[in-house]
């Protein structure tokens, strides 16, 4: 019965801490760090492979021949033509004819959507997705498999995708006939980016949108079986120089590592240069000295988790994750300095696709077997969730043992009759921490759910914020606020490693910067010193509105440069940032808005109040 | 004042539930496993009531488990009232139950102090500290009022219409009617609503050891040291006990023409067929293991909900109430469909043992437990189930997570609850040892 009910070993262990609590925090969050920068080396992580034997990646006969290839160009050319017959509109009709031509069933999806981010933001549009089915012919429609291509017109900023379309047409054409197909196989073209995607994996689920007023989308006339596995492709055409994987999905969200591990290995075979994230340094040869192989592997990782920490939509694969579909998307890239001549044809490409199809028709279960959490410093290598949550765990402990030893002063004395001098309850800490949250969550629900202007809302809750010391000052005693610190600190560390769970990327980068100043800020120290000085700096800089309006700021910079002697226009350029968070937060969900305003901001208000007591 | 306040307490719980109730929030957190499980589901009593209405016998399926009673009074409401009105029940049935309890308290505390004060000439010297204070007549009642009507766990029952709240109402009854005092209209009807709760959720009828000593505890001073007096109230309170429930499990036969219903409804409770995940123990268990264990398990698994009821009752004699709490807890924790009203309704209890709380060790580790099991029950369910990257043990984790919570703050409460009478009748100075330490209360 020890754990429970031995009462002397607590109270050693109490003293124990709040005598040492600050040094051991010091010396657990450096090592947290150090520990967390060692994953990246190979010596601390693992390589990645295949777990799922019924994939048996590379084991069948290619069938993608150099006539499939002819396909493919005809119809990309085909495609380039009618685009721009077509002013720049989604050759939607040509695309459905050309399926139908190789004998697919092919459906249309309408769907309406409301661009927020564009001028007219409350006109509901219409789009379309094309839709193409190949029925399996060794089994009923129970499972199937997507190859998706988001249509892009000629003017996007993005890649442009006519080649992607132009193979689904060519691996169509290819694997019509064969009779070795278990799963259906969808072939997907959507439009408008997200809106597109995710009306169409939506209503290929039946998620209602009746509650949402303005998207009466029509439902879907066809339908495989469940999808165990979707590719995206932004392929532009027939001439590039490597490959591109995006795996992170919405809110760090990641694919199941065999599907990334299949991926890789085919397009190794075919001798096809690969990078993720984007890190074109992939390309380079290996290092050879250490140094410049580690920072090669820290980029890529630190690409990875930045990527998943903005918890922003790399591709459209981001919905079909939401939908326990693991998926990751291909994009082709050409070398700056090739002048678009790349090596890498439809022949190439089409094989891949197809042995990735073959191999994933061999999927006797949903995949399973592999990691869903991990992250990648290189393509070969990979850290998993029981390699990096350790660091985190200690990286966020100095805000635990801080609590605990908070704790432990205020109720330190065992005898009741004591305890009642110089101590506080819940009750008297009750109302500010009501209010922090009352602001924070005002703020939100305001402007995502009342509509009411960006800039009124965060203008309210920042003044609200900052004037809410005055009140504190007066009613707030010293104790009070030592109970509040605590309680405070217990909520951050509860938050961060629940956090650290949906989106560990993000709980990661808030508790590397947030930690510390949270356990500085909470320090005692006397009204006069300068270091309260450079606390109050610390405490303005982490409120959780400035790095969000930082970091457009950032992005922005030149633009803002320019506008500079109108402070007005300076104020809403930089307020754009936010908004346009804001916006990703209700049309496809990304979690980075609700955490700081609901999470964040509430944490940071107490802290200031604190501060000021 | 104090009026004032707890009318205005009892409007803004009300004006809370209702309004939310009414709002988008319910349809959100629609169907959540943390507070609707099969046996309180309010999805199973439309459904029941829609297969009754139809001829159906609902106990045929697999998804009614709610007693005949239940049923017939749900028709009888449906015809009289309109929607509107069946979903206005559940916020007024709570903000009873909450004055239920705040009488109860009321009650307990005022009956608690003059015990204490009766036995004051016992206690040792300079203990008067850690009796009950006067004050807490006024207090106690009013943080077991506002506990329960701005408690998460059971605003959100109420939201989510789960059957709970009639079983918290039933629950707050008997204790009400329990404290009432020696009279034989109390007993009576304390027993009549521990029948009831009996009926409606098996496993309350563990209480019964404890309810009957606190029965007891009102009678007058000289009978109780007789032997033949003991034994007549035992038999009469088994026997009205026993009696009121076969009546309403017979009288429930008649209204549905069949004995389906005990397999339905009592069968449901013990065997746990349905292993949809909660925040109990059993499911996981059950998927785990071999079929051919499972009779086994089973039994061992309802033995290890029984096995309590009478050790916990005769160690805590001298304060059933007591007794009362800390089964309600041992119960809901080892049941195999627990829900969050259940958690709420005794943790609402706790103000009234306010006075254990300085000799609790565990209370800041419990909270933090409690918290976390919060937070992460929908974050791994949704992993789990809507995104599918976690799996059953993520979310299986954090069950033994809050079981654990619970564990300890019954084991926490206990123990505080023997320590400070232990105080009481030997002073708060702790004696020497041999070795010149100050000697420590272990429990071993």
């Amino acid at each position: 019965m020890g754990l429970l009910t031995d009462p002397g070993r607590s109270d050693k262990f109490a003293k124990l801490l709040i005598s040492h609590h600050t040094k051991l925090s010091v010396v657990v969050y450096i090592v947290g760090l150090c520990w967390l920068f060692a994953l990246v080396d190979d010596n601390f992580n693992l390589r990645v492979k295949i777990s799922e034997n019924a994939l048996l990646p590379g084991l069948v006969q290619s069938g993608f021949a150099t006539e499939d290839e002819g396909f493919a160009k005809k119809a990309y050319k085909t495609l380039i033509e009618q685009q721009k017959n077509g002013n720049g509109s989604f050759p939607a009709d040509e695309i459905k004819d050309s399926f139908r031509k190789i004998g697919l069933d092919v459906y249309d999806h309408f769907y309406n959507f409301q661009n927020r981010s564009s001028a007219d933001r409350t006109t509901v549009q219409q789009g379309r997705n094309i839709y193409a089915i190949l029925r399996a012919s060794r089994a009923s429609s129970l499972e199937s498999v997507v190859f998706a291509v988001p249509y892009r017109p000629a003017s996007t900023k993005h890649i442009r995708t006519e080649g992607g379309i132009a193979l689904l047409l060519a691996l169509a054409n290819q694997s019509k006939h064969k009779h070795y197909w278990a799963k259906d196989i969808i072939f997907l073209v959507t439009s408008n980016e997200h809106f597109g995607a995710k009306a169409w994996v939506e209503a290929y689920h039946g998620v209602s949108q009746a509650s949402k007023k303005n998207f009466s989308d029509t439902p879907l006339r066809g339908r495989g079986g469940a999808i165990q596995a979707a590719l995206v492709l932004e392929i532009p055409g027939s001439d590039i120089d490597y490959l591109d994987l995006r795996l992170v999905g919405l809110n760090g969200q990641m694919p199941n590592m065999d599907l990334f591990t299949l991926t890789r290995s085919l397009f190794g075979n075919q001798q096809i240069p690969l990078v993720i994230q984007g890190n074109a340094k992939l390309l380079d040869r290996y290092p050879e000295d250490f140094l410049g192989k580690y920072l090669r592997d820290l980029e890529t990782a630190g690409k990875m988790v930045a990527a998943a920490a903005s918890g922003a939509l790399e591709g459209i694969h981001g919905f079909f994750q939401q939908c326990n579909i693991q998926s990751l998307s291909v994009r082709g890239l050409t070398r700056s300095g090739t002048g678009g001549r790349g090596k890498i044809g439809f022949r190439d490409l089409g094989i891949t696709l197809e042995g990735i199809c073959r191999s994933l028709n061999n999927l006797l279960e949903r995949f399973h077997q592999s990691y869903f959490f991990y992250i990648l410093p290189s393509a070969t290598r990979f850290v998993s969730i029981g390699l990096y949550m350790p660091p985190l765990g200690l990286i966020v402990l100095p805000v635990v043992l801080r609590a605990l030893a908070l704790w432990a002063k205020g109720t330190s004395t065992d005898e009741p009759d004591k305890a009642s001098v110089n101590s506080s309850t819940m009750g008297a800490i009750l109302p500010w921490l009501l209010l922090a949250h009352g602001i924070s969550f005002g703020t939100f629900f305001g402007h995502v759910y009342l509509g009411r202007d960006l800039g009124l809302t965060l203008g309210v809750s920042t003044f609200l914020a900052f004037s809410l010391p005055l009140l504190a000052s007066r009613f707030m005693s010293r104790a009070d606020a030592d109970l509040l610190k605590s309680v405070n600190l217990i909520e951050m560390a509860v938050g961060l490693y629940a956090l650290s769970m949906l989106n560990f990327s993000l709980a990661l980068v808030i508790a590397i910067v947030s930690v510390p100043v949270a356990v500085w800020a909470t320090a005692v120290t006397a009204h006069d010193s300068p270091i309260r000085l450079l606390n109050a700096l610390l405490l303005f800089v982490s409120f959780p509105i400035v790095p969000l309006i930082g970091r457009s700021v950032c992005e922005n910079w030149s633009d803002l440069l320019a506008l500079v002697p109108h402070w007005e226009s300076v104020i809403v350029h930089s307020l754009k940032g936010v908004s346009a968070s804001f916006v990703e937060y209700s049309e496809y969900g990304n979690w980075l808005v609700p955490v700081a305003f609901l999470f964040l901001l509430p944490l940071w208000i107490s802290n200031w109040v604190i501060f000021w007591v | 004042m104090e009026l004032a306040v707890l009318v205005g307490a009892a409007a803004a719980g009300f004006a809370l539930r209702s309004g939310l109730i009414f709002s988008d929030l319910p349809k959100l957190v629609s169907q959540r496993v943390e507070f609707s499980v099969p046996t309180n589901s309010w999805q199973r009593v439309l459904e029941g009531s829609f297969l009754y209405d139809s001829g159906v016998d609902p106990y045929s399926g697999d998804i009614f488990h709610e007693t005949p009673l239940c049923l017939v009074l749900f028709a009888v409401l449906k015809k009289r009232i309109s929607c509107f009105g069946i979903d206005l029940i559940f916020p007024v049935l709570d903000v009873v139950t909450a004055f239920l309890l705040f009488f109860f308290a009321r009650n307990l505390v005022q009956d608690t102090i003059v015990s204490e004060q009766k036995a004051k000439e016992k206690h040792a010297s300079g203990t008067s500290k850690l009796l009950v204070p006067f004050a807490d007549i006024v207090t106690v009642p009013r943080m077991v009022l506002l506990w329960y009507l701005f408690n998460p766990h059971i605003i959100g029952s109420c939201l989510e219409k789960t059957t709970s709240v009639f079983t918290n109402f039933l629950l707050a009854a008997m204790l009400l009617s329990a404290s009432q005092g020696p009279s034989l209209l109390s007993r009576l009807s304390s027993l009549f609503f521990l029948a009831l709760a009996t009926y409606q959720t098996l496993y309350m009828f563990l209480l019964f050891p404890a309810l009957h000593l606190y029965l007891l505890q009102n009678a007058p001073e000289k009978c109780r040291s007789s032997r033949k007096f003991h034994i007549a109230r035992l038999v009469i309170h088994l026997g009205i006990f026993g009696g009121i429930l076969a009546a309403l499990v017979i009288g429930s036969s008649v209204i549905m023409g069949s004995w389906s219903f005990i397999r339905g409804v009592y069968g449901f409770a013990v065997f746990a067929p349905d292993l949809t995940p909660n925040i109990g123990l059993f499911w996981y268990f059950f998927t785990e293991m071999f079929e051919q264990f499972r009779t086994f398990f089973t039994w061992i698994f309802f033995l290890n909900i029984c096995i309590y009821s009478v050790p916990v009752s005769i160690k805590l004699r001298h304060d059933p109430p007591f007794a009362i709490f800390t089964l309600l807890s041992l119960i809901t924790i080892f049941k195999p469909y627990p829900s969050y009203g259940d958690v709420g309704f005794y943790l609402s209890l706790f103000p009234i043992w306010k006075r254990l709380y300085p000799h609790m060790r565990q209370s800041l580790v419990v909270v933090v437990m409690l918290l976390v099991a919060a937070v992460l029950f929908p974050i791994l369910w949704k992993l789990w189930i809507e995104v599918g990257s976690a799996n059953a043990n993520f979310f299986y984790a954090i069950t033994l997570v809050f079981v654990a919570s619970q564990v300890f703050f019954v084991t926490d409460i206990m123990l505080a609850h023997e320590k400070r009478e232990w105080h009481l009748m030997n002073g708060m100075k702790s004696d020497v040892d041999a070795n010149g330490k100050a000697a420590e209360l272990l429990l071993d």
